[in-house]
């Protein structure tokens, strides 16, 4: 079971990845709604796999992103965002995101994104 | 990389038999040369024997002579002699010794005082040359050995017989010895050249095969080589046919982002120049895409060259997915097009080494799909139309229509009349407004909201214009240009009422029938409806009640005319004379207003038609706060009971007490228009305001402008 925490500041989307993951492959460590709680759950859980939004209050994703990849640099964060501008997008890859997922997204592209991120950890 | 050993499995097969070859010649090179060498050190000894068997005969002859020479002369010779038979002993035991060891095999003594190994000798003829000397040797060499046990001094007699007995035995052999070990000699140094000549043969044999061996390998090598190069150049040759025949844009990127020396030939097209290869991607995009969605790609690229990165997660970010690039060209203008990026990594042991990049033109798809927006657009637009066309009332629409094309070829007649002064543009302005405005009224009325919200932008147009300091003829083109687009919707709604009409053809309501329809009853139910419309947006209630309708009637003209008129002074009423239902309530009346039209036919003949409403009658303090603010009276002026001065100033041009317009009023040109109508037809209007309890206008149109038809 790889350890998932989702991170984003809208409850509707938090409930849709809680429900749509893989629950055989994933197990929801934590639930974060900001930056700043995220990187507080991330070094008590320790979790494998993050998902996270772009746009969201006190430490926003990229910084978020940039903060979690220093504390572990193994760490498989995918991106769950509404794309406005591919910029910013490609910011949060160069810092140390590994995929990025377009709002809005069906339960079945969720699963696919997350099964491609975890893609190389089957063996 | 693993190394295909089918594919050079000759070659490597070659090469190991010209090894194995090698080897062979070689071993057998040393193991002949080993016994020829050997076979060397026996020819030698055996050239030994025959000089040992002549020196042993001389030691003989010599000690004889000695003795006999002694006994002449009674000189004491036992030294001599002594030293004689030992010299004799060596030269025999080491004859002895070589025979046995040439006989039967073994060591004898070596030319240097060490001791040799030699083999049993082979050949027929030197064994029967051993057996023979070994016979003729066996007695000669016991003579010899009794020699050696003889006392010189006690038995000198016995010893000159034994010697002489050696002599005799050795003059009869002595030939027939060096005879035979010279056979043995011969013998070995034949066996030695056989062995030398079989060497040379096997030397040239070995020698011969490699170089054979060697021309095998090279026609090998050299028909692989061949083979390799032909598949290599079919292999380019089909590479650059599908370069030069592909319609994508193909090229691959390194690591540093530069483009590799192959690309497609549609590239040239695609951006305008064809030094393209060898290019770095960021030189390529330059110029033509923004700086922004440049910097964006080289990011992106560089994501792609990043195995963590997972390449499927990451094509939502690929900022050239669909890219508007604008051409130079030679003549300094650009030319645009859309083209669409995809990126592919092309892996190797699970590196990423290169990014095959395909660009596809997609301008057509893109102009298509813009067409379709608009076609749907249209389409719903049209849908839209029929709906309300469908629900109007058509009698209704078909005035409208007849009024707007009367309308618009009127305005035509206005753009066309030349104005020279300032003052002729701005009345040729209020004049265009009046008739759109109009216009806007009775569409409005007929809930054409499209036509309407036109005719309104129509009015700003007009508005924009009135407001210039300067104005000529030119200012009046763009008017134009609204015009024929009313005009061109205006006949797609007739079109569409024609396709309307035909489908209902045997209805009793048929268009067609009631576009044909003269000298009829008015129907103006279409005005509460307005009134319902603009009272909605006002946050006012409004019932209009009509009387007299049924009394008269009216011909086509006379009714778009009255039509006209009523549209006007109900969007008036409702506007500036109704209040909102709450001030109503705070007024003490009830919520809803209420606005009655008249028309009835007066004794001299003349059509007169009352609109009088229930609302807060004309605000004296407004209109003249206005009227100051234009200009239009003077401070010291008191229209305290004129209603007269006060209707000339609610009918000038410009005239408002609002001070933002909208779709429903606001201009001050709704009252100009009724006016500028009634004008034309001779026509008067009379206003009667209470302040608080309502307005009424009342016009008078003279019977001879309206060729009237009374029924009734």
């Amino acid at each position: 079971m790889l350890k998932l925490m989702v991170v984003d500041d809208s409850n509707i989307i938090r409930s849709k990845i809680c429900r749509a993951h893989n629950a055989d492959k994933f197990e929801i460590v934590a639930t974060a709604t900001d930056g700043a709680e995220a990187i507080a759950f991330f070094e008590m859980h320790h979790p494998q796999v993050v998902t996270m939004d772009l746009t969201m209050p006190n430490i926003d994703g990229i910084e978020c992103i940039a903060r979690l990849a220093a504390i572990n640099p193994e760490v498989l964060i995918l991106v769950v965002s509404a794309l406005s501008d591919q910029a910013t997008g490609i910011e949060a890859l160069e810092k140390g995101a590994s995929g990025f997922l377009l709002k809005p997204f069906s339960e079945n592209d969720l699963r696919a994104a997350l099964d491609e991120l975890t893609e190389h950890l089957n063996d | 990389m693993k190394l295909d050993y089918g594919k050079y499995r000759g070659i490597i097969v070659s090469i190991a038999l010209f090894l194995l070859l090698d080897a062979s010649v070689m071993s057998l090179n040393f193991y002949i040369s080993y016994e020829i060498s050997e076979d060397a050190v026996g020819v030698n000894i055996a050239g030994r024997q025959r000089m040992l068997s002549q020196r042993m005969m001389k030691s003989l002859l010599d000690m004889r002579s000695v003795l006999v020479a002694s006994e002449s002369e009674g000189a004491d010779i036992t030294s001599v002699l002594n030293s004689a038979l030992k010299e004799l002993d060596a030269t025999v035991n080491m004859f002895h010794a070589t025979l046995i060891a040439f006989d039967e095999g073994g060591l004898a003594p070596g030319a240097e005082g060490g001791e040799v190994l030699l083999k049993p000798a082979g050949s027929g003829a030197s064994v029967a040359a051993l057996h023979e000397a070994k016979q003729i040797w066996a007695p000669f060499y016991k003579q010899l050995n009794a020699l050696q046990k003889t006392n010189l001094t006690a038995e000198s007699q016995i010893f000159l017989a034994q010697l002489n007995t050696a002599v005799a035995y050795g003059r009869e052999y002595n030939l027939t010895l060096l005879k035979l070990m010279n056979q043995l000699t011969g013998e070995l140094e034949n066996v030695a050249s056989s062995k030398a000549s079989r060497l040379r043969w096997i030397q040239t044999a070995g020698i011969s095969l490699a170089i054979i061996n060697f021309f095998i390998i090279m026609f090998h090598f050299l028909r692989q080589l061949r083979d390799s190069d032909r598949h290599i150049e079919v292999a380019r040759g089909e590479t650059q046919e599908i370069l030069d025949t592909v319609n994508e844009g193909l090229f691959l990127i390194d690591k540093e982002q530069r483009i590799g020396e192959q690309c497609s030939k549609a590239l040239a097209d695609m951006f305008g120049r064809r030094d393209i290869a060898g290019k770095s991607f960021n030189d390529l995009l330059s110029g033509i895409v923004s700086e922004k969605d440049r910097a964006t790609a080289t990011s992106y690229i560089g994501l792609l060259f990043d195995l963590r990165k997972k390449q499927k997660l990451i094509g939502d970010l690929n900022p050239l997915r669909q890219v508007e690039i604008y051409i130079p060209q030679a003549d300094g203008s650009y030319v645009n097009k859309y083209l669409s990026f995809s990126f592919s990594r092309v892996m190797s042991e699970g590196n990423i080494i290169h990014i095959l990049v395909t660009v596809v033109d997609v301008s057509k798809q893109v102009l298509l799909a813009g067409e379709l927006d608009v076609a749907r657009a249209q389409g719903q637009e049209q849908l839209a139309l029929l709906s309300t066309v469908l629900q109007a009332d058509s009698d209704m629409l078909n005035m409208f229509l007849k009024n707007s094309v009367s309308s618009f070829a009127k305005i035509n007649e206005i753009l066309k009349h030349q104005a020279k002064s300032v003052p002729q543009y701005i009345d040729k302005a209020n004049q265009i407004f009046a008739l759109v405005h109009n216009y806007k009224g009775e569409a409005s009325a007929l809930n054409l909201g499209r036509f309407s919200s036109q005719a309104h932008e129509f009015e700003e147009q007009i508005i924009a214009l009135k407001n210039r300091s300067e104005l000529t003829g030119n200012d009046f083109l763009g008017l134009a240009v609204i015009l024929n687009k009313l005009i061109a919707e205006t006949e797609s709604i007739q079109d569409l009422l024609s396709k309307v009409a035909s489908f209902r053809s045997n209805t009793k309501t048929s268009v067609a029938t009631l576009a044909a329809n003269n000298g009829d009853y008015l129907s103006f139910s279409h005005l509460q409806m307005l009134a319902t419309k603009i009272s909605e947006r006002q946050g006012k209630e409004v019932e209009v009640v009509c009387t007299g309708f049924n009394d008269v009637a009216l011909g086509d003209e006379a009714q778009s005319t009255l039509n006209g008129l009523a549209v006007q002074l109900v969007r008036n009423a409702v506007s500036h004379g109704i209040e909102t239902c709450s001030s109503r309530i705070l007024a003490g009346k009830r919520p809803q207003g209420e606005i009655n039209l008249r028309i009835a036919k007066r004794n001299n003949g003349d059509l007169q038609l009352v609109c009088e409403d229930d609302g807060s009658g004309l605000n004296r303090e407004a209109i003249l706060r206005a009227a100051l603010e234009r200009g239009l009276i003077s401070g010291e002026e008191d229209l305290e009971g004129d209603d007269r001065r006060l209707a000339e100033l609610i009918f000038h041009p410009d005239f408002s007490t609002r001070d933002a317009a909208d779709e429903d009023a606001g201009r001050g040109m709704g009252l100009f228009a009724l006016r500028q109508t009634v004008r034309e037809m001779g026509g008067k209007i009379a206003i009667n305001s209470r302040n608080g309890r309502g307005a009424r206008f009342v016009v008078s149109i003279p019977v001879t402008a309206l060729q009237m038809n009374v029924a009734v």
